[in-house]
């Protein structure tokens, strides 16, 4: 019964079934091809909004970030551009690992397995508003508790996702964190790189008007 | 004579044009009078500053100014040469020890000259001082660090040295070190203590006989990394080696001081370390302050580790530290020409000083004494003493703190909205604020002083208390949204398939209208 039902059931309906069961609904959304990039971008989209908000709004007594001196750029960095990376890298990796996702599948699957700590980002907010220090337990509880939640759905939908075993997704989730510096390594390299030549070619230009107009 | 003041009227009654010249050159010269009279008031050499919590620097009003200076001419007895050490003694009297010129000079509390000792007679002889760099002054009698003489002499107010101590006999100072007693302190029952140049132990603590009783407060070694890796290599190297490289003993003390419990601050130059470099410390030794870093933020000072003299020219050097009468702690640094102003929780009040020639500012600092509001620094480099007074602001701190320290926080509220108002960059005056607010049980505006205070125990202690007073004002309220709640869920779940359908049917109304169009 259930498994009929899984054909007829709407994209956003699949988001709720695969928080409570990871390995089986990543199984159907790959099986049944219902895996929405839409829905992850809107996840990414609350991701990032939600991680402003927290750094703008937590209550003063647990705000870990100074208001005044919020960036958002800075906040894009450290959540959507560590996201990116990490896609990348995975797809990159899942032909080593024979993986059969597609970039579009571990971008989609990606951002689904991130919704409790999404939703933990928020709630975070609204909770620091009623607790005071002394309870911060109740706080970091939830924090762990989505953190947790969010890392046994990105192993189930690595592992669902590739096909692979689960000995062969630990190693995956593993070369993927090398695959990140690498990439980040490279992309410094690149810009400071880039940095070199656009100033060659500033300073060149520069010579040249210099050389005319005297 | 009555002819000129005639034409005087005249020329003044007829020409305009000359009236509107004069009125014209009048306001030009009251001008020109009156701008550098408002020109030297306004001026103050330096930009006081603090460090917020952040460890950013903030500029602040200037706590204490220099009101004047005090040299050997002004006082008529020929310049100063490299005073080194200066005390006020508990009836106020000021004694300035002028090193180069190995005598004492005596002011009272009005800077007056009272006495200048520059005879010394030991048994009947002549006993000159040579260089002597500490000075200590109780009931009339004074103790002097003689230190190129390698002792300690006690005399009477005219120069007549009735005892003197030298190299304490104990077996843990080696017989070949030289004693060069540099600054000491004596305690109410005539016990010495002595900081000597290369005995880093700890104070010399000796006893009105001159016996040697202990080390006071020895300092404890810092072990870093680079020691650990020190200690590794030292297997390998020879004894030459070893003996060339820098011995891991702990930072000696530059300075100390002793208030009317017996308490003796001590300050030191620790270059590397940049915590506790003042303490306080109670007659066993121990240290009383709360641990801090004292001094410029440790971020701002450049890295110290392995380049030694060149790149730590900015790191703290305290020189010396003393306490004024209401137990504020001012240490004085050597490297930054600033006094560093603390109160008995360590925390930083006031900076002020400069290193410059313009007066008020320092060459090379040597020695800083409290005479009642005053502060009072010798500069062995320019040979002056300078006088600095705590301004408008300095005082409201000084009002404000104690206030607060002693726990009157809705007194100490009018004087920390003053200093708000002078310095909106003042944490301290937040707290302050906060605390009063919180007394009055307003715990909405404590929370917004303890915020802008960026203090979150504090905070947090008052959003509890303002937590539990809502709650008890609107408790109903607070009972009946939960009972809603607890029901709301109830239902959702007793008639959870009935949702389920609903929400089926809306859907499936709103594919029906995606599939006309």
């Amino acid at each position: 019964m259930k498994r009929q039902s899984f054909a007829q059931m709407s994209k956003i309906n699949y988001l709720g079934y695969i928080l409570l069961h990871p390995w089986d609904g990543f199984q159907e959304l790959k099986y049944n091809k219902k895996a929405s990039p839409a829905i992850a971008t809107v996840i990414l989209a609350l991701w990032y909004f939600f991680e402003i908000i927290s750094r703008q709004s937590t209550d003063f007594a647990f705000n870990q970030f100074r208001p005044e001196t919020l960036d958002i750029f800075k906040v894009a960095l450290s959540t959507l551009l560590i996201f990116f990376v990490a896609v990348l890298s995975n797809w990159c990796f899942s032909t080593f690992m024979d993986g059969n996702g597609s970039l579009a599948e571990i971008y989609t699957v990606g951002a689904y397995a991130l919704t409790p700590m999404v939703v933990s980002v928020i709630l975070n907010v609204i909770l620091s508003k009623f607790f005071v220090l002394e309870e911060a337990a109740m706080l970091n509880g939830v924090q762990i508790v989505a953190g947790i939640w969010s890392i046994v759905l990105i192993l189930a939908a690595l592992q669902e996702t590739h096909e692979l075993n689960f000995g062969q997704t630990v190693a995956m989730v593993l070369l993927t964190l090398v695959g990140m510096l690498a990439i980040l390594f490279l992309v410094m390299l690149v810009y400071s790189l880039f940095q070199q030549v656009v100033m060659f070619v500033v300073n060149i230009s520069y010579e040249i008007m210099y050389r005319f107009t005297m | 004579m009555q002819v000129l003041k005639n034409n005087l009227n005249q020329s003044w009654g007829c020409n305009t044009g000359m009236k509107i010249k004069t009125f014209i050159l009048t306001v030009v010269m009251a001008i020109v009078m009156i701008m550098p009279m408002t020109g030297v008031l306004a001026k103050e050499p330096y930009q006081g500053h603090v460090y917020n919590s952040y460890g950013e620097r903030v500029a602040a009003p200037n706590a204490f100014l220099p009101a004047g200076i005090l040299n050997g001419t002004m006082l008529g007895i020929g310049q100063f040469y490299k005073p080194g050490d200066i005390f006020v003694d508990k009836d106020n009297n000021l004694y300035i020890l002028d090193t180069g010129n190995n005598r004492v000079v005596i002011t009272d509390e009005n800077y007056n000259l009272v006495k200048v000792i520059d005879k010394f007679t030991f048994n009947g002889e002549d006993s000159p001082l040579k260089e002597p760099s500490g000075i200590f002054a109780k009931n009339g009698t004074l103790y002097i660090a003689d230190r190129l003489n390698e002792r300690v002499v006690v005399c009477d107010m005219d120069g007549n040295i009735s005892k003197e101590y030298r190299k304490p006999v104990t077996d843990y100072l080696e017989e070949n070190l030289t004693f060069s007693p540099r600054k000491l302190v004596v305690n109410s029952i005539d016990t010495l203590y002595i900081i000597s140049d290369n005995i880093n132990e700890g104070i010399v603590e000796m006893d009105e006989d001159g016996n040697f009783e202990s080390f006071f407060g020895a300092e404890t070694v810092q072990l870093s990394a680079e020691d650990v890796a020190d200690l590794f290599w030292r297997r390998f190297f020879t004894e030459e080696q070893i003996a060339q490289m820098a011995s891991m003993s702990p930072a000696a003390y530059t300075n100390l001081m002793i208030d009317e419990h017996d308490f003796i601050y001590t300050a030191t130059s620790l270059e590397t370390n940049t915590v506790d470099q003042l303490k306080k410390l109670n007659p066993n030794g121990n240290n009383v302050l709360t641990s801090a870093s004292f001094g410029d933020v440790s971020s701002e000072v450049t890295s110290s580790s392995s380049n030694s003299s060149s790149n730590n020219k900015d790191a703290n050097a305290f020189i010396d530290v003393t306490v004024d009468n209401e137990g504020f702690i001012y240490g004085l640094d050597r490297n930054s020409g600033k006094i560093f102003m603390y109160n008995q929780r360590s925390e930083n009040l006031a900076i002020f000083g400069k290193l410059g020639s313009e007066i008020g500012c320092f060459g090379d600092v040597s020695a800083i004494e409290s005479l009642k509001d005053d502060i009072l620094v010798a500069d062995q480099a320019n040979d002056v003493i300078t006088i600095f007074r705590p301004t408008t602001y300095g005082s409201l701190i000084k009002k404000a703190v104690n206030l607060h320290e002693t726990g009157n926080y809705e007194e100490a509220l009018q004087p920390w909205t003053t200093i708000k108002g002078l310095n909106n960059n003042y944490e301290m005056a937040y707290i302050g604020i906060g605390r009063a607010h919180m007394l009055m049980g307003e715990y909405p505006e404590a929370m917004y002083n303890f915020k802008l205070g960026n203090n979150k125990e504090l905070y947090s202690v008052a959003k509890k208390a303002n937590r539990t007073q809502n709650l008890r004002e609107h408790f109903g309220l607070y009972i009946l949204t939960v009972i809603v709640i607890i029901v709301l869920i109830w239902l959702a779940v007793k008639y959870r398939e009935q949702i389920g359908e609903w929400l089926k049917k809306v859907l499936k109304i709103k594919k029906r209208e995606k599939g006309a169009k």
